[in-house]
């Protein structure tokens, strides 16, 4: 495995495999890059080793780099906000742990609530809150970090129909202001024509395609893409 | 703790001759400690193992270190099953009376809620010391209880997740 980020850069996967205990190979040899500023993202059916992929840039299972030296934010599909603790406090976690002066936290955190929609919520308890406003708070404590990528595993799954719509465009404008490097893994078809500037259609844990989302959907490289969903992109 | 506890007392009890515990606080600490170290960890270990690894991989990626990842965010959770092991393992030791009596049995070391089987003897029985000693030997608990309540009440972890 080879594999590193640069601050402020792409993402270069040169050859990544990953094979679980039970003989299980999840990735088979993927090199993808992703480009500095680029939104890309990782679609494919349940189980074709997308999210394994994205824990691997993060760093779960690679030793080279240190998570925490990463510069890299994720946000999980069940967005993992800290229980116990205010959205506030949610938000500030990642900065006092890399030991930022406390008025420049407090700074931070209510710019982002600001941009978020969640200045009003900032001393609430994650269970005080609705579905949308948790996958906000989730997006927030990525970006309070301003790191050099963000990784996004399915964040929009446990939203209703409506507020998904909405959200999509909310991170497609976000990603136009903040130009920030993002990998974004779903199994949702619309969700990575809509978003993805290019598209890496994975299967069986190696990728199968990876372009623009137009030529995508007119010119599969292999029609695995549409048999294994069973719909039409 | 698998196996009765009055099974290991006589081994216990020349061990601790041995090393001059006997009728000691140490003594005392010792055994209740060793006998409710397994059913603690037991417990405590399936508490652990039940918060969410992604809590753990956010707080990674977050720069946390595994020190504050342990103070700030696995205590905290674990708070409400911590309260309830230690408010049984208090329950357990508070009303034992085996080793208090075997090991203990000295005026100055003998726990309270032993001492109140010296007010009923054999022939005679003296209730009114009884059961004052027995509402005496009860008010720690009931106030560690009462102290303690409200982690059983409160699920901390709702919330976290859809």
């Amino acid at each position: 495995m080879d594999e590193h980020v640069d601050s402020g850069s792409g993402i270069e996967l040169d050859q990544i495999s990953k094979v679980f205990a039970n003989g299980t190979r999840a990735v088979d040899r993927v090199s993808l890059e992703v480009q500095a500023g680029e939104f890309m993202v990782l679609v494919g059916p349940s189980g074709c080793g997308k999210s394994t992929l994205l824990r691997l840039i993060a760093g779960r299972d690679v030793t080279y780099v240190e998570p925490a030296n990463r510069d890299i934010a994720m946000v999980f599909q069940n967005y993992a906000l800290y229980p116990h603790m205010s959205i506030r406090q949610n938000l500030a976690f990642g900065l006092k742990a890399r030991r930022m002066p406390a008025a420049d936290i407090a700074r931070r955190v209510e710019e982002t609530g600001g941009v978020l929609g969640l200045s009003d919520l900032l001393d609430r308890k994650p269970g005080q809150l609705s579905g949308g406003q948790r996958q906000r708070v989730a997006m927030g404590r990525a970006m309070v970090r301003e790191p050099a990528v963000y990784l996004m595993d399915e964040p929009l799954s446990n939203l209703d129909a409506k507020l998904r719509v909405t959200m999509r465009a909310e991170l497609t404008r976000l990603h136009e202001r903040l130009g920030v490097t993002t990998v974004y893994v779903t199994h949702d078809q619309v969700e990575a024509m809509t978003l993805g500037q290019r598209v890496a259609v994975l299967r069986d844990g190696s990728p199968q395609q990876c372009d623009t989302p137009r030529r995508c959907s007119t010119g599969p490289a292999t029609c695995s893409w549409r048999l294994s969903s069973g719909r039409r992109a | 703790m698998s196996i009765s506890p009055l099974i290991v007392m006589i081994p216990l009890f020349a061990q601790l001759s041995e090393v001059d515990l006997i009728n000691t606080y140490l003594g005392g600490i010792v055994l209740y400690v060793g006998l409710r170290l397994a059913f603690t960890v037991y417990v405590l270990e399936g508490i652990f193992r039940e918060l969410p690894d992604e809590l753990f991989d956010t707080a990674r990626l977050d720069g946390a270190k595994e020190l504050r990842i342990f103070l700030r965010i696995l205590l905290p959770l674990a708070l409400p099953g911590l309260a309830a092991v230690s408010i049984l393992n208090l329950l357990e030791v508070w009303n034992d009376l085996l080793v208090g009596l075997l090991f203990l049995s000295s005026p100055d070391t003998i726990p309270i809620t032993a001492n109140v089987v010296a007010f009923q003897g054999k022939f005679s029985a003296d209730p009114q010391r009884v059961f004052a000693g027995l509402l005496i030997a009860a008010l720690p608990m009931l106030l560690a209880y009462l102290g303690l309540r409200r982690y059983f009440i409160r699920g901390m972890i709702s919330g976290a997740f859809k």
